[in-house]
């Protein structure tokens, strides 16, 4: 019979149809394993065996930030570094936030389950889930934190050339130990302080966006070195004026004094000059408007302008007011591409996992995200940068020893006082750029409250290393 | 120490399935010749597995942890299904002659799980479904009298046209609406999906039509009538049964006709259909969405296809443990996410191997058709194997999110009257087409024999009886053509 030629045929299609179940099963129950599991949307996080002692968490250097001890009856979880790794440790209690909710599945992952059980059992050891050691300094943050002084803002500093987050510092804070207890005051309280500012904070860039304006010129500028504006403090664009800080009259400005004192009359004649196409192409480039990854929580840094864009949206946009959005974060790993050749680390908190009997496993290796400029793009915005810290805005940002290359900004807040920017790099004598840094006061007394905070904080790092 | 003793039963229950999937395959080896083995052999070490699975699970399943004693009601449906491993294959084959017992084996195994599971999730749920297996089985028996009975069972095409369509049309008058879709009715306290009875129908009918020649009226005729059935049901939103008869349709005709123009003619039309439903339907769209992207609204829309997604993967290969899991989070987990249950607890292996097992299910049926004489023989076996098959690989792939979710049940294994009597029914259809094939590769090996020793005893004949034969043998042939004439 002719039609068994083609019943032989559907043997092949099911036959593919089954083996391409079993590869996905593969797929999601073993590669994706960690990152599906880890949603904080799974239910199987939260379950919870009084029996086992969760993981703890760790800074880089093993101090301890949140760890759960044994009462008699049941364990309980303790923050020792308290208010200053809040917002890197989160609480457990009414729910969970930070790492205690995205390293969820580490923290009660049981390495070797049956060894340790089998030993509980005949010993009464204890049943330990794995720990995860972090890449966050708890002594820089608390630094940080106390360099805030109770305002309202955030601090982030990293390694440029790897990614580590060394510093996550958002305030106001909270201790986590008690979140549980006073979580409806925390919840309800105006200055938001179970937010991480950090990640979830989102600013207008301010001045800090020139850096943007700068490379976008760069690109797309043939002769943007003799591209010189006359500020007389204030300029009058499409239904728009823009005024200098202070109406400060700069007179005739190049690209590197313009950045140097944050010349806003000629930003804003440079980003009209580029036209909102290419000031947009170029942000998107830098990872705007792209959403990121990160241990806690992916996040997305805004721009809105495109080749229709009015005028008066293209010049706002360039010296960092209009509709753009950042987060610290985002603005520490900007900084940090320019200190590391133009290539962007991707941001990771996460250094390894420490198991109950003391070995050490399943670190994270540092990966590239995207190279955002060239070589070439990167060593000339640095050293339009030196300039700033050296002699321009940020002088407040210095270090002795060391070359800090950075931007101040200041951001309009119609709600009140401008917010304080700054984002910048530390490069040592032979060229290596151990920190990058963005730190944004809300609301500060003096417009470059954040150079002084972000140059203390490297000065305090240097010193105590 | 519980808690140990699970951990430890998971190596255990892995081991198991994987000897069970291991006889089934060296007993394939074996009847393809490339292996020698011994079948009774093999048979039976997968009865001893199966039990061993059963007790191994209702031990960790009746026992009250602390209290050093055992649920009575765990023991009781311990015992039944113990019974039944033990005796159901055997008055099988009692009733069936000629049935392949690899076949009923894996329908055990199968079953097994469900009732284990389902004690799991919720004893009274696997006291009913241990219920409605019994009446399965009961009924399965009646299916080689009942084919006996019905001497041409090809003829009866227009009564299964008609049967169809009432069933089909039922429940838009006396239907109501479960899991959201409008195919089930009640008879009093009982309710069943009649699109269950269909699919009997419906490969019955298609079978009458599989044939050698099949002209272009014939699949417009059956086009015609498999429209009528795929296009109520999508009205009535049971997305996951039209598309099951739709697939079974092109295959069988692509297998009639020989033409792979409608076989990918037939898939274009499907994806055809899939995007004009896509841009007309709402429900549609919702479920199209929630499978491309179900973080969208991770507690609305997609709630339920990520609770099965972290189920399977959270606890990787190895599962969590039988007891230690929380399927209980996944809506319907009885139902169409049992699979997910399966693996959240039992591990992503033992769901592999479920699938392992079930291709060798398939390629039991496709050999049964295979063997076939009667093209109706053939055209059974394969629209069966095929519907199952389908059924399987549409709800495996809905819970792991590899496809859209259509909400088909589990055949053999979720809970569920209709869906575990239908499959058990579809078996025994399968195995009566076994036996029937086996029957007549008897009788054809037979009627050789004969010949052969005719034709033997011919040779030896001298010269003139063999002449005096021939004549009497023309002349005997003479007779019958006048015997036609006068007809």
């Amino acid at each position: 019979m002719k039609s068994k030629k083609y019943i032989k045929r559907v043997i092949l299609i099911f036959g593919v149809l089954f083996v391409l179940l079993i590869v996905y099963i593969v797929k999601i129950a073993g590669f994706d394993r960690y990152e599906t599991a880890s949603s904080t949307y799974n239910p199987r996080l939260s379950i919870t065996d009084e029996t086992v002692k969760r993981g703890s968490i760790l800074d880089r250097n093993g101090v301890v930030l949140a760890e759960s001890t044994w009462n008699g009856s049941s364990y309980t979880r303790a923050y020792p570094m308290g208010r200053y790794t809040a917002h890197v440790t989160g609480y457990t209690g009414v729910g969970k936030t930070g790492l205690e909710a995205y390293a969820g599945f580490q923290l009660t992952n049981i390495k070797d389950e049956i060894v340790q059980r089998f030993k509980n059992a005949i010993s009464e050891t204890e049943i330990v889930a794995d720990s995860v050691q972090l890449t966050i300094d708890s002594d820089l943050n608390r630094k940080a934190y106390e360099l805030m002084n109770g305002e309202k803002g955030s601090v982030v500093m990293m390694d440029p050339s790897t990614g580590e987050v060394f510093v996550m510092v958002s305030s106001p804070s909270f201790d986590p130990s008690t979140a549980a207890e006073n979580w409806e005051s925390l919840r309800d309280d105006e200055d938001s302080p179970l937010l991480n500012r950090a990640v979830s904070g989102y600013y207008p860039p301010g001045s800090t966006f020139k850096v943007i304006t700068a490379l976008a010129a760069m690109r797309n500028l043939g002769g943007y070195r003799d591209f010189v504006v006359d500020c007389t403090g204030a300029a009058d664009f499409d239904e728009k004026i823009i005024h200098c800080y202070n109406n400060t009259a700069h007179g005739t400005m190049n690209l590197e004094n313009a950045l140097k004192y944050s010349c806003n009359t000629y930003f804003a004649a440079l980003g009209k000059e580029v036209g909102g196409k290419a000031l947009s192409d170029t942000a998107e480039s830098l990872m705007m408007n792209t959403d990121i990854e990160f241990t806690l929580g992916k996040f997305k840094s805004t721009e809105n302008l495109d080749f229709f864009s009015r005028e008066s949206e293209v010049v706002e946009t360039s010296i960092g007011q209009g509709e753009t959005l950042v987060n610290p974060l985002y603005m520490a790993m900007l900084a940090s591409s320019i200190a590391n050749d133009g290539v962007m680390m991707k941001p990771y908190i996460i250094s390894n996992k420490i198991y109950y009997d003391g070995n050490t496993g399943g670190y994270t290796l540092p990966s590239r995200l995207k190279t955002v400029m060239s070589v070439d793009e990167a060593k000339e915005l640095k050293n339009m940068m030196t300039a700033v810290v050296e002699s321009g805005t940020g002088t407040d940002a210095a270090v002795w020893g060391y070359t800090v290359s950075g931007k101040t900004g200041t951001a309009e807040n119609p709600n009140g006082t401008d917010h304080s920017w700054f984002i910048g790099f530390m490069t040592d004598s032979e060229g290596n750029s151990p920190y990058a840094i963005a730190v944004v006061i809300e609301n500060p007394e003096g417009s470059t409250r954040g150079a002084w905070v972000a140059g203390e904080l490297l000065r305090y790092a240097v010193n105590n290393q | 120490m519980y808690d140990l003793v699970i951990l430890l039963s998971r190596y255990l229950f892995i081991f198991y399935i994987i000897f069970f999937v291991m006889q089934s395959v060296r007993i394939f080896l074996g009847e393809s010749g490339m292996a020698r083995v011994k079948p009774y052999l093999c048979y039976a070490y997968q009865k001893v597995t199966m039990v061993f699975m059963h007790l191994t699970a209702f031990i960790i399943l009746a026992y009250n942890n602390g209290e050093y004693s055992f649920k009575a009601e765990g023991l009781v449906l311990c015992g039944a299904g113990l019974l039944f491993i033990c005796i159901a294959s055997w008055i099988w084959e009692k009733v069936y002659r000629y049935s392949n017992k690899l076949l009923w084996n894996t329908i055990i195994f199968f079953m097994d799980i469900s009732i284990i599971m389902l004690y799991r999730l919720n004893p009274q749920i696997a006291l009913r479904q241990a219920e409605w297996i019994g009446i399965g089985f009961i009924l399965s028996l009646i299916i080689p009298l009942l084919m006996k009975l019905i001497k041409k069972p090809e003829k009866l095409r227009i009564l299964y046209v008609v049967l169809m369509y009432i069933l089909i049309l039922l429940p838009f008058f006396a239907g109501r609406e479960e899991y959201g879709s409008l195919n089930w009715i009640s008879i009093g306290s009982v309710s069943f999906q009649p699109s269950e009875v269909v699919k009997f129908l419906f490969v019955f009918y298609l079978a009458s039509k599989f044939k050698e020649r099949f002209s272009i009226a014939d699949v417009l005729g059956t086009g015609l009538v498999t429209l009528g059935i795929v296009g109520s049901m999508v009205y009535q939103k049971d997305l996951g049964g039209a598309l099951i008869f739709f697939v079974v349709y092109v295959i069988m005709l692509y297998c009639a006709t020989g033409r792979f123009f409608w076989l990918a003619g037939g898939f274009g039309l499907l994806i055809g259909a899939a995007f004009a439903a896509f841009k007309l339907f709402y429900h549609v769209k919702v479920r199209m969405q929630t499978w491309l992207d179900p973080w969208q609204d991770p507690s609305g829309g997609g709630y339920q296809v990520l609770q099965s997604v972290f189920a399977i993967a959270s606890w990787g290969f190895l599962g969590r443990g039988l007891g230690r899991g929380i399927p209980q989070k996944i809506p319907v987990v009885e139902r169409d996410f049992i699979f997910s249950a399966i693996c959240e607890e039992f591990g992503s292996f033992f769901g592999i191997c479920i699938i392992v097992l079930f291709i060798t299910f398939f390629y039991m049926g496709i050999k049964i058709a295979l063997r076939g004489r009667k093209s109706f023989n053939v055209g059974l076996a394969l629209g069966f194997t095929v519907l199952i098959s389908f059924q399987f690989f549409l709800i495996i792939g809905g819970v792991i999110k590899f496809i859209p979710l259509t909400g088909v049940t589990m055949p053999f294994i979720s809970y569920g009257g209709t869906s575990v009597v239908v499959s058990i029914l579809i078996a025994g259809i399968l195995q009566w087409l076994n036996g029937d094939a086996e029957k007549e590769e008897l009788e054809e090996a037979a009627r050789l024999e004969e010949e052969e020793r005719l034709l033997e005893e011919y040779e030896n004949l001298s010269e003139e009886e063999r002449n005096e034969l021939d004549i009497i043998m023309s002349r005997r042939a003479g007779d019958s053509d006048e015997i036609e004439e006068i007809y």
